[in-house]
């Protein structure tokens, strides 16, 4: 058969049944879908089947399930039972009975019967293959890195047994060599925080991180006392500090014995106490991640570092990574939680099982649904809202002209972006000039926390003249600091600390998204804008227009660009904006 | 066919008590379970574990256990 007639390999990724689940479509061993469930179901992290991104990633590629020549399980489910689960009712035992009541029903009802669930929700019958959970969070920062070799590291709650790896990946090799096991881990030591801190555990960790450059790292001393950490970066928690082994909690009256304060109240007043354990158990994390890719270097040596599982979406550990210089490049996964485990156990298996060759790199994360312009006017027309429709030469203008001063505009073009990050295509924007903005966005149009910041796009070639940065950081990964005599121009995206999550873009990554940062420039001399998602507090990212839509209507966000089509608050019908209590209460508080 | 109503509805009363016992009897033979088998076996562990002494080691990495055939094939 000619190469021209082959038919392509088809190798479909799932992550589910924990939080993030998300499907990843790879053809030929390149990425043509990917998506989490929750931006379809509107239920933030949603753990379920993700049978609606499937069916989305399905007729995105125009084929069936018959045409999938392998479905790959992001971890391995009878290992995690019998072998980490089992053992630690034992291990905890006569600890933990309603915690293995719950477990036993969750696993014989649901967990134990994988192959079976996937076959028969997604009405398939060919192969079903698993990966380790850390080998897919390898897998989806090694191959698409670009990198001849580099050193892995993985760090997140906790895999079957692993809560930590190194390994080193050269050419379609990828080997995991060392690792740290369950209950010790990094990933859950930052929630049973975020839990003591009075927030939600899985969801708003990054908002722990926000709220660090408020305190002083005074509880240092005491957050250290929480474990045993070697030179190597090796560590193990003093489980009597924590109750997530057999409780429904994080943490105990231990806890909070050390520290010398009860659990604050979930959405209770946040006092300098609070910041400082944030400040605190950000330093520590700083320390022991720093640690574990020094280690790896020395286990693994290259010049390269690939970073995934849910740790390494902590910003401020990876600008400590970067700024130690122990690596030239540094890969880490945008989509580094378990939504990524679907990318990475479909790359392993196109590696593993079908001797693929690597993909040429990871430049952009615009992988998900797209929605045509006359969809989009059609939509409109059928909602009867007022817009008015821009030539793709007048929109970049247009809207700068918008942004310059107060307007905050919902961005709403082409893919939808995989991964938790909004980087251009699903955005709330505003001019980062304004330190107004920042209280309008927080307050007025997400519904969240008043010290939370915000993050900056900046033009790629620009970085350098606003940011303490001299590389790109296209996945909003890196902190870095604001030039001092920077920070009074863009104040609204300048931490606290002076510091900044920056967001780098470059024309071919998002062309329509450079054209207006380049229009912004043009108008104003500055090259930053803030960008933060098109969602309010709880809600999933937007996917649709009809999401767009309702998130505009239902907050202060003044105008909305749904692809070429300009929506303006002032025009909408009153009728239309009300009932903003009644959205907002869909969505639980994070 | 479809099941006349006061059929149905008797079915879908059946099906509510059945789930009810299953509830009762499930809650009940785990917690036999948990008690006995796990149990033992967990005071058998605890004993041994009273046996060991052992220094902490210089460093908590592990080993990845070695990869098998045709691992991709299986859950475990
Ligand atoms: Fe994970």
């Amino acid at each position: 058969m000619s190469s021209e007639q082959r038919k392509p390999c088809y190798i479909l990724g799932l992550s589910c049944f924990y939080h993030d689940s998300a499907a990843v479509l790879l053809k030929d061993g390149e990425v043509v879908f990917a998506a989490q469930e929750e931006r379809f179901t509107r239920k933030k992290h949603d753990e379920a089947l993700p049978v609606r991104a499937v069916t989305r990633a399905l007729r995105s590629a125009g084929i069936t399930m018959r045409d999938i020549d392998a479905v790959v399980f992001y971890e391995k489910p009878l290992l995690k039972f019998f072998d980490r689960i089992l053992s630690t009712v034992i291990a905890v035992w006569p600890r933990g009975f309603l915690m293995f009541h719950r477990a036993m029903h969750e696993w014989l009802q649901k967990k134990l019967w994988i192959p079976q669930i996937i076959r028969k929700e997604l009405e398939y019958d060919g192969p079903v293959l698993f990966t380790t959970h850390h080998e897919s969070h390898a897998a989806s920062a090694y191959y698409p890195s670009g990198f001849p070799d580099a050193a892995i590291v993985t760090v997140d709650g906790v895999g079957e047994w692993a809560t930590t790896t190194i390994g080193l990946g050269k050419g379609t090799e990828m080997t995991l060599k060392e690792e740290l096991h369950f209950p010790h881990s990094l990933g859950l030591l930052y929630s049973a925080i975020t839990y003591y801190l009075g927030f939600r555990v899985n969801s708003a960790e990054y908002k722990v991180m926000g709220l660090a450059p408020y305190g002083k790292p005074a509880y240092l001393d005491r957050m250290r006392s929480l474990m045993d950490l070697k030179e190597d970066g090796s560590f193990r928690l003093d489980m009597r500090f924590f109750t997530y082994e057999y409780g429904s909690t994080m943490t105990g009256k231990a806890l909070e014995r050390l520290f010398g304060q009860p659990r604050r109240k979930p959405e209770g007043p946040l006092t300098q106490f609070h910041k400082d354990i944030a400040r605190s158990l950000q330093d520590l994390t700083n320390e022991v991640m720093l640690r574990i890719v020094r280690h790896a270097k020395e286990t693994c040596p290259s010049e390269n570092l690939c970073l995934a599982g849910g740790v390494a979406l902590n910003c401020v550990a990876n600008g400590v990574i970067r700024r130690s210089g122990l690596f030239k490049h540094i890969f880490i996964q945008p989509a580094a939680g378990d939504a990524g485990g679907a990318l990475g156990a479909a790359l392993a298996v196109w590696h593993r099982r079908f001797g693929g060759k690597r993909m040429d790199g990871f430049p952009h994360v615009f992988l998900g649904t797209e929605y045509a312009q006359e969809a989009i006017e059609s939509f409109l027309k059928e909602r009867g809202l007022p817009y008015e429709t821009l030539t793709d030469a007048a929109l970049p203008e247009t809207v700068a002209n918008l942004l310059e001063g107060e307007n905050v505009i919902g961005w709403f073009q082409g893919r939808m972006e995989f991964g938790p990050r909004s980087l251009g295509n699903r955005s709330i924007l505003a001019d980062a000039r304004n330190p107004d903005n920042w209280r309008k966005v927080n307050l007025k149009i997400k519904f969240r926390e008043s010290f939370r910041p915000f993050a900056p796009t900046v033009l790629e070639e620009r970085v350098s003249d606003y940011f303490d940065l001299r590389e790109a950081s296209p996945f909003m990964l890196l902190v870095a600091d604001v030039l001092p005599h920077r920070r009074s121009e863009i104040p609204a995206v300048t931490h606290v600390d002076g510091s900044a999550r920056i967001q780098t873009i470059r024309r071919d990554q998002n062309p329509r998204y450079e054209d207006l940062l380049k229009a912004f420039e043009r108008k104003t001399g500055c090259a930053v804008i803030i960008n933060t998602s098109f969602n309010v507090r709880g809600e999933p990212i937007v996917e649709s227009p009809a999401d767009a839509v309702n998130c505009f209507l239902h907050t202060e966000m003044d105008c909305l660009v749904l692809g070429n089509c300009l929506l303006k608050k002032s025009a909408m019908p009153d009728v239309r904006t009300g009932g903003q209590e009644r959205y907002l209460g869909q969505f639980a508080l994070d | 066919m479809p099941l006349p109503l006061l059929l149905r509805r008797l079915w879908n009363a059946w099906k509510a008590v059945g789930r009810g016992i299953g509830i009762v009897t499930g809650f009940v033979l785990l917690s036999v379970l948990w008690i006995t088998i796990f149990g033992i076996y967990a005071l058998c562990r605890k004993c041994a574990g009273l046996l060991k002494r052992s220094s902490p080691p210089a460093s908590y990495w592990q080993p990845v256990p070695p990869d098998y055939p045709n691992s991709l094939d299986h859950e475990f």
